[in-house]
């Protein structure tokens, strides 16, 4: 049952509702209506009883047809209604039954929504919920950043209650704040109140409330009223303001008399965060310049004590801001006006007065300027300049004024850091191919002890711990070094020394040197890790930008692979050899298309060719769908490898299963039969294990995923064409598996990066995640300058897919009934049953609802994808492409099957899907078109009747064209393709075609590739030569074939 | 609400406070100034205030600067009167043919071009150009010019505006605390252009539309009671166009109703729940682009009705700790109370408790860092069969 959660904001609660999938006919549902006035009450909506609430409920202005209110896009999207055709016939008022949420569970409660969203197949959040869950993540980020204030509310009776709210006023914050409000969607303002479905209103209402939350529960925890218990409020009006904001109750005790006062001092004391200076045209600015060093350069015993710092004024236009004015001109040029490339400035000199008695309200020492009657500079010495820089400065650019400083203030360049030394053997790098080399890799990995040791270093120069010390000892937070002046925070010093003191280098785990290297913070080490220089094969290993290294050695590829690598190809056949020979795990994470299959066959052969001895074998997991693909490939590219499927009802089972190990290359298997024979499977000497479509083992504890990591291998390898650091516990679970304990316990992971990252889109984290990562992912895209020269402008690939045991069956009995019926039938009769029966097996090779008829095109119920290896394999190949951003075609024969396709893509991706067929109306077909050639991500899917989508449409924003069921005619199928690749179009275009293995599809187009004479008739006659064939021939081509069955 | 002004108070104090030198000045003297001639700070503070009326105690000192006063002063050769010079008389800066910046200032204009003729206009403009009125002042509900003409002695010219009864000026908040978007740009010290949509329904007037709306006095001899708009008057009423078209909130106070007095109305009428939700805060800060922007209908919606918009992706809110500590704070300054508690230091305190509260992200599934099972153990997406 697919439910949808909502949540609208009224009265100073979340309200939740549940709305519930409503089936067909949805508005002929009367509700009963049992409240006294005559609001119509939501007929699909429960209570979320798993949520701790208040019953209540509130009014929204709703969208409607026909009375009643229309079901939300989401849930006409995951539960498969079609509202595309009925239009709204207005907005009315309709009751909701709610549970309603006080501001101080909220955040954790919206959170844990998310969670449940993810956890649970049929639950999904819906608009509202999405923008309070981000309202409130802004909320916690001002918080954090200390950005609200303590505010006074005034109420009808002149009350005045404390209450803490976001400040919103400032640049960084306004960006944020518009971005929020600007997507608020109509849903979470239907509520007829006070604040006019206005978007403004309510978000800053809510966030009022929430931040209002979280502050005051902090000072609850930490009993903060007791500061002021024994204050009377009468005395002290700040005590009284206080009272509101320190413990539960937020009355702030005061006279008639005194709240009008407390109210304006407030309002008086806040309005100075407002104050951005009197000029909307021209800006005044400080720059701070550092002392004249003449031939003192190198001298780190220079005291900087007595140099000084001079500070000087400008003004900067608002509209140019390479326009500068030095104050120094200001007083020169003394006029009333002051044209400047082409920009005006009116009284200068006031301004400028102005604004630096402004700036003397922050930073006190500007007032020894204003005593003089022209001030052009201020002089501060080092420690001085260092506290302007690290206090004053931000604060007075956030009040609006300039401040321009030393280009080395807060860059990498000015800032002391330590860099972690790694040193390895160079001389495994030139370690020979073979049995040796490998020996040697397998005893390496992230469990290598490494020698390391901590340097202190400022930019490219580095000091030693003595020269440290003695800077130290000067007390000075800037020092020059170098003749550069550098910051050494007061605070870092002495962490850094012992730091120093207690790591003197030594030994350590390779794994643990990367985590401290690419993830650690200053907290450990006392000092910021600038980062890491490695030498020999380690060095190598942490690579360069994509991953490889230059000094990668590239491999020959396989005299036994039949076919050509592109360059890339071999990059990547190179690397996996790499980092397999030091006893890295691998993730292979290509984009779709790129052929990742086939640089793991040859990895494979590439390993059979430089051992003498041959290898244990690989065991290669992969999900049903792909097999046959694998099958294939295996056949095409290394007839020489001994391929053993592991899969079907009769497969060898225990000892029978681990002596064929014995003679076979590979062993192809299934995640379900990982787990399910993993007794067996276990005990086999395994040399490699590779997860093929990785992103299977996503939940880390699932029993697949276990099972998976239970294999004692010491090779492994994962192949994913998602991109994993977008799918963060994916990315884990990858990891985990390829090299145990690097990314930590899952639980730290999930504190460290997870949330950060997915809730907070935390850029920092996000970067020293893909840092720490980067080693062992090789990920290219299509239109990577070094892949792209190397991609045809098209390429086609078949897609070999199984068949259910259900559709198995259905074919079976269909071949069955026909052979029995032709036997007695005659000329047009018998052609019209094999027909018929032609089509049902096609029909069935979809999926078998569609030859059952099992969907309603209009009201489709939403059909079980498992059913059919097609869909299982198509649903699989979207998923990837739409995480690469990419947009796709779907071809099909039956608009039946459309139909069904339209309604299971939707629930399935959760995204809408075009549907082009015979019966679009011209409008229609126009909007469809260039809504998809839009490319907004939104409907990344286009489906197309064959017949309607064959000719004359353009539609180049797709880079892949499926063919989901074919038409024996390639002119017809390329013409079709030809939609996506044509003029225009300017990425590499992917073809698929859909073939199921055992079936008449792949005897069918086994005959078109022979080229023979038959595929001439075939091609040229469509389906009409089948008709033709005796009996036993028929039975030949359409007998389902053994061994390609999905089930186990 | 006493000494209280509205928003623009502050700066307008700075800026008088340093425009006062300005009187003193030697022209062209790009030399130092005269020590011994410092202004002496002014006792008057009407006297000789170019633009705004008061001067606060909290501006730092004001600079001792000698300016050169006749920069822009051009005498016209068309020139059509001949009056006495005046130095640095408040002047108009809309130039002629130039199109105004402000629709208040275009009425007031098109309202002194209806009341003289053609030629007094044209002299009275010419004279707000030429900076002729010594004094503009803004007092009560008077706004009164100080005018010099040919004569040795200046005229004193005057303007009024009809004052808005108790009953008027509840009405009035009445009817904008029902308008939303009224009351939070008002409240934001703003003026929203659709703002006589309100006085329309209770037949009243804002701002003049009629020559009689401003009921012009004037003390030269060509002003009569029943042809009060001589040159002077139209010079005045120049001035007063465009110094509310720059504060527009001052308009309340010649109705004898001042802008802090509307906005506490409203605030308070807001507050007694007629129409927004809840008490108000005491300042709304504005937000240019986010807060004065109205939603559109939910019926122009219906489309989108269930939608988040796109920007909601880049919504970054990273838990980060402040690159300063309680920057707010610090661009507060001290505290603005009297009272010997200490406040600042106190709420120091609480910005870095609560800061730090926040950075401990609330997370009951990551609590126990060990756990590694914490996710619910699904079947996972399998092979079709199972």
């Amino acid at each position: 049952m697919v439910q949808v959660i909502h949540a609208n904001w009224a009265d100073e609660k979340l309200h939740l509702w549940v709305e519930q999938c409503p089936g067909r006919q949805w508005w002929s549902k009367t509700s009963d209506s049992d409240t006294d006035d005559d609001t119509l009450v939501h007929p699909n909506v429960v209570i979320p009883d798993w949520i701790q609430g208040k019953p209540s409920s509130i009014v929204l202005r709703l969208p409607m047809h026909n009375d009643s209110p229309m079901p939300s896009t989401p849930m006409s999207m995951y539960g498969g209604i079609e509202t595309e055709e009925i239009t709204s016939s207005g907005l009315a008022d309709v009751r909701i039954p709610t549970l309603a949420i006080d501001a101080a569970h909220v955040p954790l409660l919206l959170e844990s929504l998310i969670d449940r969203q993810d956890a649970l197949e049929d639950f999904h959040v819906g608009p509202g919920v999405q923008y309070f869950v981000a309202a409130s993540r802004l909320a916690e980020h001002l918080i954090a950043g200390h950005r609200f204030v303590p505010m006074v509310f005034q109420d009808a009776t002149g009350m005045l209650t404390g209450r803490w709210q976001p400040w919103l006023a400032d640049d960084m914050t306004t960006k944020r704040v518009a971005k929020l409000v600007s997507s608020m969607p109509a849903a979470a303002r239907a509520v007829p109140d006070g604040h006019a479905h206005d978007a403004w209103s309510i978000s800053v209402d809510f966030l009022s409330h929430i931040t209002d939350a979280s502050c005051r529960r902090v000072m609850m925890t930490e009993e903060m009223t007791d500061t002021i218990d024994s204050i009377d409020p009468g005395m002290d009006q700040q005590v009284a303001w206080l009272n509101g904001l320190l413990g539960s109750g937020i009355e702030v005790p005061a006279t008639t008399g005194q709240r009008a006062e407390i109210a304006r001092t407030v309002r008086k004391w806040i309005a100075e965060l407002e104050d951005r200076g009197e000029s909307s045209t021209w800006r005044f600015g400080l720059r701070l310049t550092e002392p004249i060093t003449e031939g003192l350069a190198l001298n780190i015993d220079q005291p900087d004590e007595t140099v000084m710092w001079s500070m000087s004024f400008f003004l900067q236009s608002l509209d140019d801001e390479e326009v500068i004015i030095r104050g120094a001109d200001v007083w020169l040029i003394n006029r009333e006006r002051i044209v400047y490339e082409g920009l005006t400035l009116e009284n200068p000199q006031e301004l400028l007065m102005g604004e630096l008695g402004r700036a003397s309200r922050y930073y006190k020492k500007l007032e020894e300027a204003l005593d003089e009657t022209e001030p052009i500079q201020l002089l501060i010495d080092t420690q001085e300049a260092y506290r302007f820089l690290r206090e004053v400065k931000p604060v007075l650019e956030e009040q609006g004024i300039a401040v321009q400083c030393p280009g080395w203030w807060e860059s990498q360049s000015g800032r002391l850091g330590t860099k972690l030394r790694i040193d390895s053997d160079p001389s495994e790098m030139v370690l020979g191919e073979g049995a040796d080399a490998e020996a040697a890799g397998a005893q390496l990995g992230l469990g290598t002890l490494v020698g390391y040791h901590w340097e202190i270093a400022i930019g490219d120069t580095t000091l030693t711990l003595h020269e440290f010390e003695e800077l130290a000892q000067k007390n000075s937070p800037l020092v020059r070094i170098g003749g550069q002046w550098v910051e050494i925070r007061p605070e870092d010093v002495e962490n850094a020394i012992s730091f120093m003191h207690e790591n003197p280098g030594g030994e350590m785990e390779l794994g643990e040197a990367m985590q401290l290297a690419l993830a650690s913070d200053s907290s450990q080490t006392g000092l910021p890790v600038t980062g890491v220089e490695a030498t020999g094969w380690v060095a190598s290993m942490l690579g360069g930008e994509e991953g490889v290294s230059v000094e990668l050695p590239i491999l020959e590829t396989p005299d036994t692979f039949k076919g050509t690598l592109r360059p890339y190809q071999t990059r990547g056949l190179s690397w996996l050899a790499f980092m397999e020979r030091f006893g890295f795990g691998a993730c292979l994470a290509d984009d779709m298309g790129l052929g990742k299959t086939i640089q793991m066959i040859a990895l494979i052969l590439h390993e059979r060719a430089v051992n003498t001895e041959r290898p244990d074998p690989t065991i290669l997991v992969v999900p049903m769908s792909v097999i046959g693909n694998w099958v294939k490939e295996f056949e095409k590219f290394a007839p020489s490898l001994k391929i053993q499927v592991h899969h079907g009802v009769d497969r060898p089972q225990g000892d029978t299963f681990i002596e064929a190990t014995d003679t076979a290359d590979v062993v192809v298997t299934t995640y379900a039969l990982v787990h399910r024979d993993n007794e067996f499977i276990t005990k086999v000497k395994w040399g490699r294990v590779v997860l093929d479509e990785a992103q299977f083992v996503k939940n880390p504890a699932a029993k697949q995923s276990i099972s998976v990591r239970s294999l004692n291998v010491p090779r492994r390898v994962a192949m994913t064409g998602t991109p994993v650091d977008n799918r963060l516990s994916e990315l884990w679970s990858i990891m985990d598996f390829l090299n145990p304990k690097y990314l930590g316990s899952a639980g730290a992971f999930r504190k460290k990066f997870a949330l950060p990252i997915e809730r907070h889109r935390d850029q920092i984290k996000m970067e020293k995640l893909r840092t720490m990562v980067r080693p062992f992912i090789l990920r290219r895209v299509k239109t990577d300058p070094t892949v792209v020269s190397d991609l045809p402008e098209k390429f086609e690939s078949k897609e070999w897919c199984p068949l259910t045991s259900e559709q198995a069956s259905l074919y079976e009995a269909c071949v069955k009934q026909m052979l029995t019926n032709v036997e007695h039938a005659e000329g047009i009769h018998r052609r019209g049953l094999v027909l018929a029966t032609l089509i049902k097996l096609k029909q069935i090779c979809n999926h078998p609802a569609q030859m059952l008829k099992e969907a309603d095109p209009q009201f489709g119920k939403i059909i079980d994808p498992g059913r059919s290896g097609k869909c299982v394999r198509l649903l699989e190949q979207l998923d990837e492409l739409i995480s690469e951003g990419d947009q796709a075609l779907i071809f099909t024969q039956f608009r039946q099957m459309g139909h069904i396709l339209s309604n299971m893509l939707k629930h399935e991706l959760g995204k809408e899907v075009l549907f082009l067929h015979g019966g679009t109306s011209q409008g229609q077909r126009q909007k469809m078109i260039d809504t998809f050639q839009e490319a907004t991500g939104k409907n990344p899917i286009l489906l197309l009747s064959l017949k309607a989508g064959g000719v004359g449409l353009n539609l180049t924003a797709a880079t892949h064209v499926f063919h989901f069921d074919r038409w024996w005619n390639p002119a017809v199928e390329n013409q079709a393709t030809d939609r996506a690749y044509r003029i225009g179009q300017t990425r590499t275009v992917q073809v698929h075609k859909y073939i199921v293995r055992g079936t008449l599809e792949e005897r069918i187009d086994e005959m078109i590739e022979s080229k023979t004479e038959l595929a001439e008739n075939i091609i040229g006659h469509g389906e009409r030569w089948l008709t033709d064939l005796g009996t036993d021939k028929l039975r030949n081509l359409l007998a389902l074939r053994a061994d390609t069955i999905s089930d186990e | 609400m006493g000494d209280e002004k509205k928003p623009t108070s502050k700066k307008a104090t700075k800026k008088a406070a340093k425009k006062v030198s300005k009187k003193t000045t030697k022209k062209a003297a790009p030399s130092k100034p005269e020590p011994t001639k410092p202004t002496p700070p002014p006792t008057d503070r009407k006297v000789n205030i170019v633009a705004r009326p008061t001067l606060s105690a909290h501006v730092p000192t004001a600079p001792k600067k000698i300016k050169p006063q006749y920069a822009s002063f051009r005498s016209s050769r068309k020139s059509l009167t001949n009056p006495r010079r005046v130095r640095g008389g408040v002047k108009l800066k809309l130039k002629p043919e130039e199109q105004p910046g402000s629709w208040i200032t275009q009425r007031l204009l098109r309202v002194a071009e209806d009341g003289a003729d053609g030629q007094i206009n044209r002299e009275g403009l010419e004279y707000a150009r030429a900076g002729q009125t010594k004094r503009l002042t803004i007092e009560g509900t008077l706004c009164e010019g100080i005018i010099q003409g040919r004569s040795d002695k200046p005229y004193k010219t005057e303007l009024a505006l009809s004052q808005f009864s108790a009953h008027d000026q509840e009405q009035i908040i009445h009817a904008m605390a029902d308008q939303m978007r009224y009351a939070a740009k008002l409240l934001a010290g703003e003026l929203p252009s659709n703002i006589e949509d309100v006085f329309a329904p209770l037949d009243l007037r804002l701002f003049p539309t009629e020559p009689s709306d401003l009921s012009p006095t004037c003390s030269c001899p060509d002003w009569k009671e029943d042809e009060p708009w001589c040159k002077h008057a139209v010079c005045l009423t120049a001035l007063l166009a465009e110094r509310l078209g720059n504060e527009p909130m001052e308009v309340f106070g010649l109705h004898g109703m001042p802008g802090d007095e509307l906005i506490d109305g409203l605030r308070q009428k807001r507050a007694l729940g007629v129409q927004g939700p809840g008490p108000a805060p005491v300042l709304v800060p504005h937000i240019q682009g986010v807060s004065d922007l109205s939603s559109p209908p939910l019926e122009d919606q219906i489309d989108t009705f269930w939608t988040v918009g796109p920007e909601l992706e880049d919504l970054d809110t990273p838990l980060t700790p402040p690159k300063v500590n309680c920057v707010l704070l610090r661009r507060l300054g001290p505290s603005p109370f009297l009272g010997s508690f200490p406040l600042v230091g106190l709420m120091q305190t609480c910005y870095e408790l609560i800061g730090q509260a926040a950075l401990q992200m609330d997370d009951p599934e990551s609590d126990d860092p060990e756990s590694d099972d914490h996710e619910s153990d699904t079947p996972n997406q399998d092979d079709p069969s199972s």
